[in-house]
């Protein structure tokens, strides 16, 4: 549930499978399509020709190469840069807090009151531990639409019904709004995974 | 208070395809700093590391003319295949194997495997049976209850049934579970 720009990432995905489809077929057309073939070979001769003109025309002074390949560095340099970006999209979006709202009702510019996720965090955890048909618990926030929302995952064992998990979870949310004041916003996730199967399978109900 | 619990549930259940992307941004990135690396490599009069760019160059322009042209053809249409792919994976759904579970005021998301695996316990707990003995898989749409008896001792069809209805129907899911049960003609061994 964190930040990551999802249409960001298809675009992205289907671009680069685009440019693969586009290059392979195009290589793999030359065997079978004589007209293509020799398209390809014309464009390699008549670019090959370009180039070393243009090379020979633009030559960085003192050295013997043209500005064309210290173009070209700096083309490869822009190319990582954007890849950076589009990983430095990936993930965020935490949200360090899970609760905020002015101390006083009546004055909405009064100092704030904020709860941070990790006290959440540790009264939850410590609570869910102690259940004998849990295996693990992550609990932590995000933002969603500038709301931050709390996160609890928990791994049941083997067997355990998810609406029982799911109800006592619950409780246990309800008494940490009671605390806190305010039932802060909140996605349950039940995950299976290696844990629960590796898990010790004992019959808890 | 409203929350978007709808940009939630579609978040949680469906496939960020992350980890592709960072797979080719890494790769690209990769590629990216090796050219460049000739590219200098080229400009300060070293020697390459494996071709130089105009080799490399040249080679791509001569691409109809290399032998053996098969070989071309393959990596070719290998390289199409994995770029078909990419484009399919980038325009599936990418659903995840998991249901959200009505809860009002609450978002909760279940594994599929977690549902297969209590409607199991249920179903062995009902028919008395060892563990391992009902096998449960679910899918989007559909439970598949699969019972094996314990030979020679009959199991209540009827009851086992009811059983996964009521299950299944406790935990009010969406989209909501069909479900088969079969129980086989042939028992295993007690044990």
């Amino acid at each position: 549930m964190n930040d990551t720009n999802r249409a960001l990432n298809r675009v992205f995905i289907f671009l680069v499978g685009l440019i693969l489809l586009v290059v392979g077929s195009a290589a793999a057309a030359l065997q079978f399509w004589p007209w293509w073939a020799a398209r390809w070979d014309d464009a390699g001769r008549s670019a090959g020709s370009v180039l070393t003109d243009a090379f020979t025309a633009t030559p960085v002074p003192g050295t013997d190469f043209s500005w064309w390949l210290l173009g070209a560095v700096l083309v490869l340099l822009g190319l990582v840069t954007l890849m950076v970006v589009i990983l430095a999209n990936v993930g965020g979006g935490g949200s360090r807090e899970i609760y905020r709202r002015p101390v006083s009702e009546q004055d909405a510019s009064s100092d704030r009151l904020l709860i941070d996720t990790s006290f959440a965090a540790e009264a939850l955890k410590h609570s869910l531990d102690k259940r004998p048909d849990l295996v693990g618990t992550t609990v932590g926030a995000f933002t969603v639409k500038r709301r931050p929302v709390l996160h609890v995952g928990v791994t049941p064992r083997q067997g355990v019904s998810p609406r029982l998990v799911m109800e006592e979870t619950n409780r246990l949310i309800d008494n940490l709004a009671q605390v806190v004041g305010d039932a802060p916003a909140t996605c349950l996730t039940i995950h299976s995974g290696l844990r629960a199967r590796l898990g010790h399978d004992q019959r808890v109900r | 208070m409203t929350t978007p619990y709808a940009r939630i549930v579609r978040r949680e259940t469906h496939s960020p395809r992350t980890v592709t992307t960072i797979v080719l941004a890494c790769l690209i990135t990769l590629a990216c700093l090796y050219l460049g690396t000739e590219l200098v490599l080229r400009m300060l009069g070293q020697p390459a590391l494996l071709v130089t760019p105009a080799d490399a160059f040249g080679w791509v322009a001569a691409l109809p003319t290399l032998q053996p042209q098969a070989a071309i053809t393959l990596g070719g249409a290998l390289l199409a295949l994995i770029g078909l792919v990419l484009m399919v994976h980038a325009v599936a759904s990418g659903r995840l194997a998991r249901h959200q579970m009505m809860h009002e005021g609450r978002a909760v998301i279940v594994d599929n495997g977690v549902l297969a695996s209590s409607i199991a316990r249920r179903v062995e707990t009902v028919a008395r049976l060892p563990q391992g003995q009902a096998a449960v898989s679910v899918s989007h749409r559909r439970a598949v209850v699969e019972v094996t008896p314990t030979s020679g001792i009959p199991v209540d069809d009827a009851a086992i049934r009811s059983a996964v209805e009521e299950e299944i129907a406790s935990y009010d899911l969406r989209p909501p579970l069909r479900h088969t049960v079969r129980v086989k003609t042939t028992g295993t061994i007690g044990s």
